[in-house]
């Protein structure tokens, strides 16, 4: 089996090109001509070789010779060992991407194109190769002339073979140290033994050959020194073919037809963008450990049963415990009655360092105090658990304190003080906190339907809401996730819509009318590669900013359709860069409370901003119809469609502030907090003079307001907002092919 | 589990100032340094016991210390020094056998020390008997990672081997648990893998670990002689390269 880098096939179209081959016919002098040697793929493939290949040495290394001055120099780099483990794992499994991306293209080019795997072109190893290297050799030792190449040198295939079976080999060794529980089971365990003796010899084998060897022979060679340009431009003049590759020279004047395919013509530029779509996480929510009737088996329980325990047999341990007492018992106001005189509890850190039993954790002898409920009010939730995000708590919920949904008493209330909904238990005079650990059951809704049932006094809509999902990422700090039918219905025919737009355009014509599947496909590669490695990157850099960012093409047609067009786009391009900031923040950040306020909704800068681009969008709305109403310039042609779109995009902003209206009604903050929501807040107070039961329409309203945002996601690919994302495309293309 | 810890020279060496001078200064700042003498050393005052005679000087001092007096302050540690390896050797080598001084420097025992100083020191301190298991372990991944890289999520001695407790975990099913502290998937054929892969202090009758021993130095020699051949052929191969080059071109000038 193997390596057919048969080059990116380009066939002839034009008369110039049979006069450019009956020229080289006759002259048989090599100058100017370029050939393909990689193709694009092959290219792709080696330079992600070297990065993790370098990658795997630099992090490899200095377990190998941790001896080694550099050693604990070089691992610190890495974040320590575990670091220098993760990012040796990264490289590695991207390593096994690329070997199995290879295998598939090798079967690809066997079984249906149909490819031989031998002959001039090939990798595989032949007799004339060893001839090869004994004549080279004997030409080092000035008794032979220096032996004639083909395509590939016995050098270049043995490279190829090393890197194969060293895959193979430290692949598979590697492997089995990395899972040695899953390995053991069916394999002896003497296997690692082994295993790590193949993995290291191998390892420095590998790097021993690299750096030295493959470098030399690949790079640094007179006639060659000091770069090989061919594996990163993927071509190889007719000069450097004569000198390296004699016979594949001789071979492509033998066969016009093959020199043809394999000379690099000049083409129009096209360019297709891949967008991939980043796995964002949804930020971690309250940890759910426990089942019900382990926290409820007793009140009064250990702490250390549910929490991680620090092992006070070890320094640290004894360490984090001390300070987590510390931390409320190391302050001179902490204080306990008895009898009504206040005690304090107070424990001078300093003093206690200085006697016996500093190193001694404090709950060695207090024994019972880690327990639920310690005795104390102090402790918060949000001091050891993170926030919730949009995906599992919507704005509405942040005005709702931990215990009134994780506590499993039933009832709840709106503290008249603060607006926030507590629990109803009250202690002494003070409402139940969580550390009483009575923790409800999340399995169903009944948490839930604590507030949200019909008939109830706390504002509360009467059904429980989906979260914000991957839809109204466009306007919202909404989370990844598809849990609705709506969302996942019309993320479905947007993702077919695009999907058949795009094979559509593949059936076209892609560089040349012949091309095949996986011609085109090259083709494309090939030119992406040539754009991103090259200066045009920066134009097309500067056509992002003006041209797509700031419309600059219609800025210079009219200014009043550049500013319409603009008053819609930049405000829902913004709103989509501030949820995706905050959805990064709290995904990278899950523990902040800073990040948790920038969620919410109510804070006055993002309630400000968000209201005030919303009302942009709505301006220009107006503005678009009202301009297709009364000057119907000629270039408003698509009428009815137009409408169709400016109605949905209107409707959505429009329940969009009705819902915002309901949602500060119907949780009733502040009136300082709800200022800064100059749109939603009189809306509200609107709202609030109908005696109509807001909390039963609430729903209701978010749905429409879901749903037509879902039509829109929807139509999008099959009307003419699709320029919203084929402009910009076809932009950066033309950029990228030097049109002006 | 070889040599009587008495015997072995290189532990006196090892250690800082082990004489009979005691550093006040060292002394008290160390963990046991606001402990008054007579609360260990409490034998030396009671009726009937000399104190030791200064002649005696140059041998160990547990030989004098009563280890016991440790379990007053420290319980835990002693019921499961009983339970191990070294207490058992108390039996066979009588006041030869490793006790609470061999391993622990009392009068200078630093506190609030990390895990990694723990680790890199207790390497160290069981490497002084146990020279070839020291060398094996720190050719190990564990050993690479934790006491010479300072990876405290790796193993040192006494996360397998107890502390304390230091057991032999020649026993797979034992060495099945210990394995298990980390590799909580870890089934029966895990603890087949050779931690201590070396020859140096192991008995005849261990045929099974000497076989295993066998197959991994033909493996190491097979693969050291793939890696030297490979590579000196193509070392030369690129030297003879560049030897031609230059003479060509030196040739041509």
């Amino acid at each position: 089996m193997v390596i057919p880098c048969s080059g990116y096939s380009g066939r002839p179209t034009s008369g110039l090109e049979g006069i450019e081959v009956m020229a080289a016919k006759e002259t048989q002098v090599p100058h100017g001509e370029v050939f393909w040697r990689f193709n694009v793929f092959h290219r792709f493939i080696h330079l992600v070789m070297m990065v993790t290949f370098i990658g795997l040495a630099l992090t490899g290394l200095p377990l190998k010779y941790p001896h080694a001055f550099w050693a604990k120099g070089l691992v610190s780099l890495w974040g320590g060992v575990k670091g220098a483990g993760i990012l040796h794992r990264w490289c590695a499994g991207i390593t096994f991407g690329y070997f199995f991306l290879h295998l598939l293209w090798v079967a690809y080019y066997r079984f249906v194109l149909k490819g031989s795997l031998f002959g001039p072109n090939s990798l595989i190893p032949s007799w004339r190769d060893l001839q090869d290297l004994y004549q080279h050799i004997l030409y080092f030792l000035k008794k032979a002339p220096a032996p004639q190449f083909g395509r590939f040198t016995y050098w270049e295939k043995f490279d190829y073979w090393a890197v194969f079976w060293g895959i193979a080999f430290i692949g598979g060794s590697g492997l089995v140290l990395w899972f040695p529980e899953f390995f053991s089971r069916f394999l002896p365990g003497i296997l690692f033994n082994i295993a790590y003796t193949i993995h290291s010899d191998e390892a420095l084998l590998a790097m021993g050959f690299v750096f030295i060897v493959h470098l030399y022979n690949a790079h640094l060679r007179a006639g060659v020194f000091p770069l090989d340009r061919s594996i990163f431009s993927g071509k190889i003049d007719a000069k450097e073919m004569t000198d390296r590759h004699p016979l594949e020279w001789e071979d492509l004047n033998q066969h016009p037809e093959k020199k043809e395919k394999r000379r690099v013509r000049k083409d129009l530029l096209m360019l297709f963008l891949i967008l991939a779509v980043g796995g964002l996480t949804a930020s971690p929510s309250f940890s759910r450990g426990l089942t019900d009737e382990e926290i409820m088996e007793t009140e009064k329980k250990l702490c250390w049963k549910c929490h991680r325990q620090p092992n006070l047999n070890s320094n640290e341990g004894i360490a984090v415990s001390i300070l987590l007492c510390m931390d409320c018992h190391g302050k001179k106001d902490v204080e306990k009655k008895v009898d009504g005189k206040p005690v304090s509890l107070f424990i001078d850190e300093k003093e206690y360092a200085k006697t016996v039993h500093r190193r001694i954790a404090c709950i060695r002898c207090h024994d019972g105090i880690a327990t639920s409920p310690h005795r104390t009010t102090r402790i918060e939730c949000a001091s050891c658990h993170g926030y919730h995000g949009e995906g599992t708590a919507h704005d509405p919920h942040r005005r709702v304190n931990c215990e009134a949904c994780h506590h499993e008493s039933k009832e709840v209330m709106k503290d008249p003080k603060t607006g926030r909904i507590v629990l109803k238990m009250v202690k002494d005079g003070v409402p139940m906190k969580m550390t009483s650990h009575r923790l409800a059951d999340f399995g169903n809704k009944k948490t839930c339907e604590k507030c949200h049932f019909t008939d109830n006094s706390l504002g509360a809509p009467i059904r429980v809401l989906p979260a914000k999902s991957l839809i109204c990422i466009g306007c919202h700090s909404s989370s990844v996730t598809l849990n609705d039918p709506v969302s996942i219905v019309s993320l479905l025919l947007f993702i077919i819509g695009i999907g058949a737009t795009f094979v559509f355009w593949f059936q076209g014509t892609v560089g040349d009318p012949s091309f095949s599947g996986h011609e085109k496909l090259s083709y494309i590669g090939e030119k992406a590669w040539q754009v991103i490695f090259s200066k045009r990157i920066f134009t097309l850099l500067k056509v992002f900013v003006l041209d797509i960012l700031l419309l600059r093409r219609i800025l210079k047609e009219s200014v009043s359709r550049w500013t319409i067009h603009s008053l819609i786009y930049i405000p829902f391009f913004l709103r989509f860069f501030i949820g995706l900031i905050f959805l990064l923040l709290s995904s990278v950040f899950p523990m902040s409370p800073q990040v948790a306020l920038l969620l919410d909704k109510n804070d006055p800068f993002v309630a400000f901003i968000y209201d005030l681009l919303g009302l942009c969008i709505i301006i220009g709305i107006g503005g678009a119809i009202m301009r297709r109403i009364h000057d119907k310039p000629q270039k408003v042609v698509t009428g009815g469609q137009d409408y169709v779109v400016l109605g949905l995009i209107g409707a959505i902003l429009l329940t969009g502030f009705w819902a915002e209206g309901m949602r500060i009604l119907l949780t009733g903050i502040p009136v300082s907090d709800a200022l800064a929501s100059f749109m939603g807040y009189p809306i509200s107070l609107l709202l609030g003079l109908f005696s109509i039961r807001w909390e039963v329409v609430y729903p209701y309203g978010w749905y429409i307001h879901a749903i037509l945002t879902g039509v829109l996601v929807a139509y999008l690919p099959f009307s003419k907002m699709f320029h919203i994302l084929v402009s910009p495309l076809v932009l950066l293309i033309k950029a990228a092919g030097g049109e002006k | 589990m070889g040599a009587s810890c008495s015997r072995s020279p290189s532990l006196m060496e090892n250690l800082p100032r082990r004489s009979w001078m005691i550093d006040m200064e060292q002394f008290l700042s160390s963990s046991h340094g606001r402990i008054a003498c007579s609360e260990c050393h409490s034998n030396i005052e009671e009726k009937g016991v000399k104190h030791p005679d200064p002649k005696l000087l140059g041998r160990t001092s547990t030989l004098l210390f009563d280890y016991k007096k440790c379990e007053k302050c420290h319980p835990q540690e002693y019921q499961r020094y009983l339970k191990g390896a070294h207490a058992k050797a108390l039996v066979e080598w009588k006041k030869n056998a490793p006790t609470c001084g061999n391993c622990h420097v009392t009068h200078y025992v630093l506190s609030g020390q990390s895990r990694v100083e723990l680790g890199v020191w207790m390497t160290e301190m069981c490497g002084t008997c146990h020279p070839g298991e020291k060398r094996s372990y720190l050719e190990n991944y564990h050993g690479k990672s934790a006491a010479l890289l300072g990876y405290e999520a790796s193993a040192y001695c006494t996360d397998c081997h107890g502390a304390h407790t230091c057991l032999s975990l020649k026993k797979k099913e034992v060495a099945l648990e210990a394995c298990q502290k980390c590799h909580s998937n870890a089934k029966i054929r895990f603890a087949e893998f050779v931690i201590h892969a070396s020859a140096e202090g192991i008995k005849k009758e261990d045929v099974e670990k000497l076989e295993k021993l066998k197959v991994i130095k033909w493996v190491e020699i097979g693969f050291g002689i793939l890696v030297v051949a490979v590579l000196a052929f193509f070392y030369g191969h690129t030297l003879f390269w560049i030897l031609r080059k230059a003479h060509e071109r030196l040739r041509r000038d």
